[in-house]
């Protein structure tokens, strides 16, 4: 070997050795990225990526508005729903504190379960719960994932468990409907769950990981805002209430307590004891309700009779009037 | 020995040629364990697939009948018939029983390990389980920008469910119970 031959080698295990390290920083770099949902360059593309993938849009087809809105809710899967309705729950939580009375939060449990035995399709991710929150404000709030609330001042409002079980079983529709999430008109929002490509990847990496959350927190505000201001539409309200009737009637509940329901919601709107906030605000008229409801067609009277509403009675002025 | 002239080294002392090969064997390294899950993807028909967290097999077709096993979100079940509230289904390792059809769908888990996955497997009516996106990682970052929230009592609710005897009890109380 001559010296030139020497110098020569001694210049390739030079480049071989800064080849090498830079091989590992790309294959870190790499690594890394691959744990990440989208690289931060790439996230207008990825919606269009993703809805591709999952077979929703072709590269050929324009979808509406309303068509996009539906592509991105179909993306929220049942557990990342359930993830936001624990949020949207806590931060009810936050607003309304939590009944201490036991003894009554346990029989509205059993009460929203005794309407869950016979169900159709649709049981959200983690099951449905509910729960008394201490305020004078006649209100049921239900959030997407399963989380029904009821307030202690509704509950001294109504008159009995079947019309307990009606608001519970209203409530439930609208999660089983997920009626919350397609509220959220923000389609700038909608646009972004999908450019997250929730459903496609990991999120390993950091810069992904606080994207997320942002896009999670706007979507909690949207929730909390349409379930305690705005309200869910009319159609949805409708939805709810003959979802209630139906719910009512396949569990031994007496179907017509949501009629009855609606009437003493009526009552409370005429003598304005409610205000302006609540239950009664964010939905439509009771009279175009119960006269929406009437034009469905009549479930009859519930199996367990005149025998099972004087049971049923009778354990709600226990548990619920302390008599 | 390697043959050595000029030109090969100046060949590999070109950054851009470092850098292309450097990607092409990191990728080709990288891509298999990206498909991997891929497998997982299922396409069977006549099958049903469990949408909840964890739901019950039980001997027959009620509430109060014993648990033959604890099904997790995504388990896979063939379908043998439906009425109502309750699904009759058999598991993979072929134990025969029913489940509330509240908890199942006739759509497929797909899990998804990322790109590379193949468009035909996935169809529009899919649901797609990638366990990702607004996961537990999200709402650990939400409650630190919210240290407020109290996270922990939703967890505490979630298990304050009532056992089945709580549930027939009060049904039998009530004169619900068919």
């Amino acid at each position: 070997m001559n010296k030139r031959q020497a110098l020569e080698i001694g210049y390739f295990v030079r480049g071989a050795n800064l080849y090498y390290y830079r091989f590992l920083l790309v294959l870190f770099l790499l690594f890394i990225s691959s744990g990440c949902t989208y690289v931060s360059n790439q996230v207008e593309d990825a919606g269009n990526f993703l809805a591709r993938q999952v077979g929703l849009v072709s590269d050929e087809t324009k979808y509406s508005k309303d068509q996009q809105r539906q592509n991105s809710l179909e993306l929220i899967t049942p557990e990342q729903e359930y993830y936001i309705g624990r949020a949207v729950a806590a931060r009810i939580l936050q607003r309304f504190p939590s009944t201490s009375n036991h003894e009554l939060q346990k029989y509205v449990e059993l009460t929203g379960n005794a309407l869950l035995v016979n169900d159709g399709a649709g049981a959200p991710f983690g099951g449905y719960h509910f729960h008394v929150i201490e305020s004078e404000q006649l209100n049921a709030i239900s959030a997407p994932g399963g989380y029904v609330f009821i307030t202690s001042g509704f509950l001294k409002s109504l008159k009995s468990e079947d019309q307990l079980a009606a608001i519970l079983a209203h409530e439930v529709t609208h999660i089983r409907e997920k009626h919350g999430l397609k509220t959220l008109q923000n389609d700038s929002l909608l646009a972004e769950i999908s450019a997250l490509g929730l459903a496609t990847g990991g999120l390993s990496c950091v810069e992904a990981l606080a994207q997320a959350t942002v896009i999670f927190s706007q979507l909690v505000d949207g929730l909390i805002d349409t379930l305690l201001e705005s309200g869910y539409s009319h159609e949805f309200e409708y939805q709810a209430d003959q979802g209630s009737h139906e719910r009512l009637f396949n569990n031994g509940y007496e179907p017509q307590a949501i009629f009855s329901a609606l009437q003493l919601i009526q009552q409370t709107e005429e003598t304005g004891v409610n205000g302006s906030s609540g239950w009664f605000s964010t939905h439509p008229s009771v009279a175009e309700r119960i006269a929406k409801l009437n034009s469905q067609q009549p479930l009859g009277s519930a199996d367990s009779g005149v025998f099972g509403v004087e049971k049923r009675n009778k354990r709600w002025l226990r548990f619920v009037k302390g008599s | 020995m390697i043959l050595l002239n000029e030109k090969m080294i100046q060949f590999w002392q070109r950054s851009r040629t470092r850098l292309f090969f450097s990607l092409l064997i990191a990728l080709l390294i990288l891509i298999p364990l990206q498909t991997q899950s891929i497998a997982e993807v299922t396409t069977s028909q006549g099958t049903v697939s469990v949408m909840v967290r964890m739901a019950k097999l039980r001997l027959v077709a009620n509430h109060w009948s014993a648990a033959v096993e604890d099904l997790p979100f995504g388990t896979e079940l063939r379908l043998i018939g439906q009425s109502g509230a309750w699904t009759e289904v058999e598991t993979a390792a072929g134990k025969h029983g029913f489940i509330q059809t509240a908890a199942t769908s006739t759509r497929k888990i797909v899990l998804v390990a990322g790109p590379g996955v193949d468009k035909p497997t996935i169809g529009s009516t899919d649901v797609v389980l990638a366990g990702k996106g607004f996961n537990s990682d999200v709402e650990d970052l939400y409650q630190d920008q919210m240290p407020d929230l109290d996270m922990a009592f939703i967890d505490r609710w979630e298990h304050e469910v009532p056992s089945d005897a709580e549930l027939e009890s009060f049904l039998i109380d009530g004169g619900l119970l068919k």
